[in-house]
């Protein structure tokens, strides 16, 4: 799978990572296309989090984590010392793997990132918030209740609140760790579309343990094994032809 | 298939276990709101004796001739009844059932007036006939004969029986000190002539006295009463026809002065009398119409003098005004008979009226204002009197008043003097706006010490400094606060007064040094940054103590610098902005209470911060907010409620304090907000006078108000805290 690099949008190269001494990730290299999907799978705790997390430097947060390779974002390495951590996390948005509403109103939450900077002038935030929850396919839900609590939302509520939070500072990647594990099929089925609409921006890389849904939403698709890149190719190659044995029984619900 | 599912039944034993935690916490709680209930029901129930009005109600009633009494005393426990007779004698009564128990001739001569030696009790001077004043002291002893107590009422005539020749006079008064006695005479004349009697020993004759003579005043001088004012110091002439009257500054007597010339008159009705209250600092003055004005001595303008602060209305016009011996209080006696409890201070007071039927010859009150003896032509009427408390009312207890000496009505706490005619002036604004104050300062600095103290210690801080630095701040608040106070009484208030200029400087200097520092670490090699990251708060500590000792050290020469010619800040402050420097000062106060409060208001506050949810931090940060807008309007917006609770309970805290405020102020009851001045809380002044106050005295049950009030405080602080707290909680609590 080779792609000229004009289409690259993460370059990431030989990537490790350890909490503590325990090793999480082990020599990842893999690059991630523009203005595609890709899915990123492989067993619990095989280290799909801890991977999106370093792409914007997430992980910077925990203690104890060491991290060597180099990840590039548009060609510029992440982990150079002159790069604005706030700026790059304003590029490479990420929705988590609970939703985590603010407590703030359901506006106040989606405008949130928006008033971190002045880039988007008072007036035109409104539309901003309705083109995000729009976006999110939540607005027909809330749109006569922007001022009450996020709080209040249901849990798949909540979960599209905060694509739309993400979305609504339009970054460059959009990094989304199971995004449609606590919703109904219905909205699923949104996130989904979303997706689809999405990737004609934006990067996107979704975790995700519904196969199904790997198939249906992403372009290119990673599989992940304890903490080691198994596989990574076009999504159709994955799922009929992998060239993995792993890979294979993993697909294929052998395991897992 | 159809299969029954069925509920296993509780378990015999957790039913047990169930309903006994319940009933224990229920227990629990209920202990807890009865133990509060009960402690302001009983601070209540030593207050409410206070707001119950007087009574009075006949006791005896004896047929007797009076004829021929000029004045009526008793003793202190109301066991004798003495009647001063124009003959020249004394007789005591058993004040039980009138019967008689002594008789005692005082003089050969017959009395024409008889007038009490001011201010001494029980002691008088009598006008003979002969023109002599006679000085005598009625003196009941309590002897135990083979164990029975029996009373043993005397007649000492002072001075060794000896008597002044005062020749034909209008008037006279007396005054005696310790060793001075003062007469004055009112001459036909109108003249006044001043005696002044140095060395006076109840035992010995009377020496030569230094006399002068003060210039008639009125036209009419038949008129005119005399009456030597407070201390002895000053002289009344009041015309009682019209009454205009004189105020004589008779201190010294070698120069005289007149000091105010007015009129108790007032515009539309005529001036009956004037009656001098307790101490003699101010008058009860009665017209035609029912009206009783109050007029009290004090500075006006640079002289001293009357003027009229209150008004007391009675339906019908006063014929007599009584005053108690010990206190402000009177009784004014209508042209029926009705008469009518009062008190000067607390005017506002419900009044109590008794019926004497007549108005008698002759009334008082005995010395304990127990009781009131009212003398008619052939009965004397003896009534008990319940009047415990007239010092307060609503006003005198929040409300400006007038009192006497004062130049303009003022908010005071005075509760006690070792004079007897002192004037107890209970109001309680000082002590609400000392308590103010004091925690006002103490949050002034605890609030951003402990809030910032508890974002860096939550946000910040390297997790093994945090295990080090949260129970170290919270191991503060068990610190004694007796030690807290002593220390900033003793060391801390001379310190700062001593290094004054350099203590405001701190405010200064020591935080310019640590963001210096803060700028200097920048430029450190990232690796080593990185080594150091959450250790920073560690290294700044010498930093700050380097630079706070610099500081001082060198505070002369900071004096000099910014003070220059005034010396240093203390005269500084004095001369150009007119302040006066308290040693024990509300910057101290703030100092050391904010030092007691820090850990309370850190430790919730970090509780709160740190329990905000990581995955909201991760949220904010993950869209690109910096850590400092994530703290701002993630962090603290979450933790709101937490803070707020934090700082409602060191408020609370702070206004209860006792020892710090106690130990730490002068305790001087003024209202003065100035950083410089001292105060006298509530919790500090229950501490100081508590002890030393009678059980069951108004001063004690005042004391006893002031808890209450404190409490009601405390109370309601938490409730408002608790309100806010759960609002906050509905708006901003996650989940
Ligand atoms: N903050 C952390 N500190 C220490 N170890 C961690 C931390 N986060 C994750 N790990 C460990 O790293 C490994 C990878 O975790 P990660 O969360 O990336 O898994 P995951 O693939 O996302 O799993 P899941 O599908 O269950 O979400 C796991 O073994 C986990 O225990
Ligand atoms: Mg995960």
């Amino acid at each position: 799978m080779e792609l000229p690099d004009s289409d690259i949008s993460l370059n990431v190269v030989n990537l490790s990572l350890s909490y503590a001494d325990k090793p999480a990730l082990q020599n990842i290299t893999m690059k991630i296309p523009k203005q595609r999907v890709t899915a990123l799978i492989g067993p619990s705790g095989c280290g799909k989090s801890t991977l999106i997390r370093c792409f914007n430097r997430m992980n910077d947060l925990i203690d104890s984590v060491s991290v060597t390779g180099r990840i590039e974002l548009n060609k510029l390495d992440i982990h150079d010392k002159n790069v604005d951590v706030a700026q790059l996390r304003r590029q490479v948005g990420m929705v988590f793997q609970r939703p985590n509403p603010f407590p703030k109103s359901i506006e106040e939450n989606v405008a949130y990132g928006l008033r971190l900077t002045k880039e988007v002038p008072k007036s035109e935030l409104e539309s901003r918030v309705e083109w995000a929850l729009k976006s999110a396919a939540l607005w027909d839900e809330v749109k006569d209740r922007l001022k009450d609590t996020a709080l209040g939302l249901s849990g798949g509520q909540q979960q599209r609140l905060v694509i739309a939070r993400a979305i609504a500072v339009q970054p460059s990647v959009l990094l989304l760790d199971e995004p449609a594990s606590a919703l109904d099929p219905i909205s699923t089925l949104k996130i989904e579309e979303l997706i689809a609409e999405l990737k004609t921006q934006y990067t996107i890389a979704i975790v995700t343990h519904n196969m199904q849904q790997a198939a249906r939403v992403s372009d290119f698709t990673a599989f992940l094994y304890l903490g080691e890149l198994i596989e990574f190719n076009n999504t159709r190659t994955i799922f009929t032809n992998p060239r993995q044995e792993k890979t294979e029984d993993y697909v294929s619900g052998r395991y897992g | 298939m159809s299969e029954k599912y069925q509920l296993p039944n509780l378990s015999k034993s957790r039913t047990v276990v169930n309903s006994a935690t319940r009933s224990i916490v229920r227990v629990g709680g209920i202990a807890v709101i009865g133990a509060i209930v009960l402690i302001m029901a009983y601070l209540f129930w030593v207050v409410i004796p206070m707001l119950l009005p007087a009574s009075v109600s006949l006791d005896h009633q004896f047929d007797l001739s009076t004829e021929g009494v000029l004045h009526v005393s008793s003793d202190d426990s109301f066991e004798v009844i003495s009647l001063i007779n124009a003959d020249g004698s004394v007789v005591c009564h058993d004040a039980e059932d009138m019967s008689i128990l002594d008789e005692i001739e005082v003089s050969p001569s017959h009395f024409k007036t008889v007038k009490p030696l001011y201010p001494l009790a029980n002691t008088f001077v009598a006008l003979t006939e002969l023109d002599t004043l006679v000085f005598f002291q009625i003196v009941h002893r309590v002897r135990f004969l083979n164990e029975i107590r029996t009373i043993e009422n005397q007649v000492d005539v002072l001075f060794d029986d000896s008597f002044i020749d005062v020749g034909s006079i209008n008037d006279f008064d007396a005054f005696r000190s310790d060793e001075k006695l003062r007469v004055v005479l009112l001459n036909i004349d109108g003249s006044i002539d001043l005696h002044e009697y140095l060395n006076v020993d109840d035992a010995y004759e009377l020496e030569e006295p230094k006399s002068t003579t003060i210039d008639a005043w009125s036209p009419s001088p038949r008129n005119v009463e005399i009456m030597i004012g407070p201390l002895g110091r000053w002289l009344f002439e009041i015309d009682v026809t019209n009454g205009d009257y004189r105020l004589i500054n008779v201190a010294s007597t070698r120069r005289t002065s007149v000091e105010q010339v007015g009129s108790f008159r007032l515009e539309n009705s005529s001036f009956q009398f004037a009656e001098p209250v307790l101490g003699r600092y101010s008058f009860l003055v009665a017209d035609d119409q029912g009206r009783v004005d109050h007029w009290i001595l004090g500075p006006i303008g640079a002289n001293q003098g009357l003027r009229m602060v209150r008004t007391f209305d009675y339906p019908k016009p006063i014929k007599k005004i009584i005053l108690e011996h010990r206190r402000k209080g009177f009784l004014a006696v209508d042209h029926s008979g009705r008469g009518f409890i009062g008190h000067t201070t607390s005017a506002a007071k419900k009044r109590t009226v008794v019926s004497l039927e007549k108005v008698p010859r002759l009334i008082a009150f005995s010395p304990r204002a127990d009781r009131l003896i009212a003398i008619h032509d052939d009965s004397i009427d003896i009534f008990r009197v319940n009047n415990k408390h007239p010092e307060t009312s609503w006003t005198t207890l929040w409300g400006k008043v007038d009192y006497e000496g004062y130049k303009e009505s003022a908010f005071t706490w005075q509760s006690s003097s070792a004079d007897v005619e002192f004037e107890p002036k209970f109001s309680l604004m000082p002590l609400l706006f000392g308590s103010i104050k004091a925690a006002f300062y103490a949050m002034l600095v605890a609030t951003p010490i402990a809030i910032l103290g508890a974002i860096y210690t939550a946000m910040f801080m390297s997790p093994q400094m945090r295990k080090l630095i949260k129970p170290g701040i919270e191991i503060m608040a068990a610190l004694p606060t007796v030690i807290l106070g002593f220390i900033a009484g003793l060391w801390l208030a001379p310190l700062i007064e001593k290094h004054l200029t350099a203590i405001m400087l701190l405010l200064l200097i020591p935080p310019l040094g640590v963001l210096l520092f803060a700028y200097l670490t920048t430029l450190l090699p990232s690796r080593i940054r990185a080594s150091l990251d959450g250790w920073f708060g560690a290294l700044t500590v010498p930093l700050l103590v380097l630079l706070g000792w610099l500081t001082l050290a060198n505070n002369e020469w900071f004096a000099s610098l910014i003070f220059q010619g005034h010396g240093d800040a203390k005269t500084w402050l004095y001369e150009v902005l007119g302040v006066d420097y308290d040693q024990r000062n509300a910057l101290i106060i703030g100092i050391a209470m904010g030092l007691a409060v820090i850990p309370i208001i850190f430790s919730i506050a970090e509780d709160a911060i740190y329990g905000v949810p990581q995955h909201l931090v991760h949220g904010s940060l993950a869209l690109g907010a910096t850590r400092w807008q994530t703290l701002v309007r993630v962090v603290l917006l979450t933790a709101s409620p937490g803070i707020f609770s934090a700082i409602m309970i060191g408020m609370g805290r702070a206004v209860g304090e006792t020892m710090i405020v106690l130990m730490a102020t002068g305790n001087t009851p003024i209202m003065d907000f100035n950083l410089f001045q001292g105060m006298r809380t509530f919790a500090a002044n229950i501490a100081v006078e508590m002890p030393e106050s009678e059980v069951g005295s108004t001063h004690f049950r005042i004391l006893f108000l002031t808890a209450f009030v404190l409490f009601l405080i405390t109370f309601l602080l938490n409730t408002v805290a608790e309100v806010v707290r759960q609002r906050l909680r509905a708006r901003y609590g996650n989940l």
